[in-house]
């Protein structure tokens, strides 16, 4: 499509239209409390501070200083001090680890809170990053972090705020010399979550608007109109969509302008310009190259086949007629964005785009992640380092026999086997869940199971034909091997010796040995 | 399942790492394609389950330490069911993705990206004539700085830096590091 300089699209000045907002909320569902939002401080408060005292005057005033701001209707709820502690057990709490910080050592303070698809935050916990900071009320020199700053930013996370968009813009506050400020942005955002009392009384041309809703003479619409290129207009209020503008074409007339990147935001009818005021809108030109939305817009061009019979292509290769392309003559592997598009049996593979048998791994197996099993969920339990397949659960009497159900206090949890699952440590048959317990020739001994063919078993595991033992079982890939002992009784695999691994097979007679799990998370 | 429908998103403040000190502190440094993401969910004492996401990278050249042609690198946070926990400030991979990474070992010895956003790199590809880049994703963090007026927290633009130089600076470090 050609593109004619000097030819200037403007913008229709929209009535009032703002959305100049830097800010913007924690997720792209928005979302925020409802009602007045809890928080409690962790009874040990900061070392460096001082403990619990002088620490709850700081993170009292870093929390509630977002509620000082007239525009916003949002209100706290000290609830004092508390025994829980953010991210192992706690609910609504804040509070400094002074040792054992899993995040990264950089990071001063971690923000969480957790929201329903709906857009309501449940609830929230803060952690303070005390092992690898020295916390003060000064203004902070060195590492020296200053506990109020810290707190009144990670303030915003809790109440839903994220941060700008816009990395040269100054999101909540820059803090210096012990002068700090929510400044117009912060406003902006807290104002636009929680607006004031009358709800919408709030000038949105200070606060912005939620997505896909626009500012006009302060108030915050539904823009009508569904915004398609070339739609009829009269002001960005009728222009749907995010950054959608209504231009106006050199025959006087306003059409929609959707925002864009690209060319292809654009589909076939409409190119990517940047218009008067530097914003990327999709604009529709005619033949001659003139922005217009009244002609049909220009049929794009059939392609030229690539070739039109085999002899066209290279070596391997054969003509497709339909599409005028050349193609391997095996054919290209099958291609998949979702499991949907594949077999039953397969899923699709996104990373090769490509279908591959499914995860086999039943409930109890090892696992590496969600993908390894059959039921989509791969649990490391936090204490023993064991990964599994399960599935959730509310209580044990949802769990299959051979598991109880991870639940404390009624939080929905997983089931976690009692005993090991294929690939977990075993010292004997008592400790699988299938009651065999193999040892490999390098003297690990893990849970296996009985198997019909390869796909029974998971990715790491191929399955072992046990000649003598009219069955088969599932056995590491890893390492080689030339024979498998099933029970007592010596015997040869079935398969190639280096694809094998030596198995002694500990089954239920044995005896019951204890458990002893050991990988870590 | 009451846990499904929650979804949890966590902000942070970072100290910035300067790259040197990267380069010098990392156990791991390695040019690599995201082969694969998945998500595990680590049972905690409480009950509650944590989703953490596993990576497995395709090694194409380790630039420091590490060995073997792939490498997996977990991050507290991922997806599950439609929900799931999503933590501001952890590199989030997505298959196919170039990247040059920073890795260092927990306490369970496994590897984790070296400073959160600041130790990946996405390698973006020019046209011809064009330079190729790495870009670090800094919109979900806030760092924190210190003047002699006291400390400031902000967020930060990513500037796009040439690979070529910081594979240079890369090897240059690691010849004079001890």
């Amino acid at each position: 499509m050609k593109r004619v300089p000097g030819l200037l699209l403007l913008v229709l000045a929209s009535v009032a239209a703002s959305d100049a907002r830097a800010w913007t909320p924690i997720d792209g569902s928005q979302p925020t409390w409802s009602g007045t939002v809890p928080y409690s401080l962790n009874d040990r408060g900061s070392a460096d501070l001082g403990g619990f005292g002088p620490t709850e005057a700081v993170v009292r005033e870093g929390m509630e200083d977002w509620t000082r701001l007239t525009c916003t209707s949002l209100t706290v709820r000290y609830d004092g001090a508390s025994g829980g502690v953010p991210f192992s057990g706690g609910v609504n709490v804040i509070g400094w680890y002074e040792s054992g910080w899993v995040d990264d050592p950089n990071a001063i303070g971690v923000t969480g809170p957790r929201f329903t698809s709906g857009g309501q935050i449940i609830d929230a916990q803060m952690a303070m990053n005390g092992v690898n900071f020295t916390w003060t009320t000064d203004p902070g020199s060195g590492y020296r972090v200053n506990a109020y700053s810290i707190v009144l930013h990670e303030g915003g996370h809790y109440y839903g705020l994220g941060h700008s968009a816009d990395g040269a813009s100054t999101m909540y506050y820059a803090y210096s010399g012990g002068v700090s400020r929510l400044n117009g942005d912060d406003q902006a955002g807290i104002c636009a979550l929680y607006p004031g009392s009358g709800g919408g009384a709030i000038d949105c041309s200070v606060s912005g608007c939620p997505p896909g809703q626009t500012c006009v003479d302060g108030r915050c619409v539904e823009p009508r109109g569904d915004g398609r290129l070339c739609a009829a207009c009269s002001s960005d209020l009728e222009c749907a969509g995010a950054g959608a503008r209504c231009l106006r074409y050199p025959d006087g007339g306003g059409y929609c302008g959707p925002a864009c990147a690209r060319a292809a935001d654009c589909g076939t009818g409409g190119g990517c310009e940047a218009v008067s005021d530097g914003t990327q809108q999709c604009v529709r030109r005619n033949a001659a190259g003139d922005a217009d939305c009244t002609s049909a817009p220009e049929p794009p061009p059939p392609p030229e086949p690539d070739c039109r019979v085999d002899a066209d292509c290279a070596p391997g290769q054969r003509c497709d007629t339909a599409s005028g392309t050349c193609v391997p003559v095996a054919g290209p592997p099958p291609e998949c964005a979702t499991d949907g598009e594949c077999a039953v049996g397969e899923r699709c593979e996104t990373s090769t785009r490509t279908c591959e048998p499914a995860p086999a791994g039943a409930l109890g197996d090892d696992c590496a992640t969600n993908d390894d099993c059959a039921s989509g969920m791969c649990a490391t339990d936090s204490e023993s380092g064991d990964s599994f397949c399960t599935v959730p659960c509310a209580g044990t009497d949802e769990c299959p026999s051979g598991f109880e159900c991870a639940s404390v206090d009624g939080v929905a949890s997983a089931c976690r086997p009692t005993r090991g699952g294929l690939g977990d440590a075993c010292e004997g048959p008592g400790d699988c869940l299938g009651g065999l317990c193999a040892q490999s020739g390098g003297g690990d001994s893990y849970c296996t199971r009985v198997c019909e063919d390869r796909s029974s078993c998971p990715g790491l595991f191929d399955c072992v034909e046990v000649v003598g033992g009219a069955t088969h079982v599932c056995a590491r890939t890893a390492g080689t091997s030339s024979r498998v002992l099933y029970g007592s009784c010596s015997a040869s695999p079935g398969r190639p010796a280096s694809d094998l691994p030596v198995l002694m097979l500990m089954v239920g007679f044995l005896g019951l040995v204890r458990s002893s799990r050991r990988r870590r998370y | 399942m009451s846990w499904a429908g929650p979804s949890v998103a966590q902000a942070t403040v970072l100290v910035e790492v300067p790259i040197d000190d990267m380069i010098a502190d990392a156990d791991a440094i390695a040019v690599a394609q995201v082969a694969h993401v998945g998500t595990r969910l680590v049972l905690r004492q409480d009950g509650e389950l944590e989703p953490w996401t596993a990576t497995t990278l395709r090694v194409e050249r380790w630039l420091g330490g590490g060995a073997g042609t792939t490498v997996v690198v977990h991050e507290r946070g991922g997806l599950w069911q439609g929900g799931g926990m999503r933590i501001a400030g952890t590199p989030e991979y997505h298959p196919g993705e170039r990247v040059v990474v920073f890795l260092r070992l927990d306490e369970t010895g496994r590897y984790r990206t070296y400073g959160m956003v600041q130790g990946k790199f996405v390698i973006r590809a020019g046209v011809a004539g064009v330079l190729t880049t790495v870009e670090r994703d800094f919109t979900e963090v806030a760092f924190a700085t210190w003047s002699s007026s006291g400390m400031v927290v902000q967020p930060r633009g990513a500037q796009p830096l040439p690979l070529d130089l910081l594979l240079e600076r890369i090897r240059y470090v690691l010849e004079v590091s001890p």
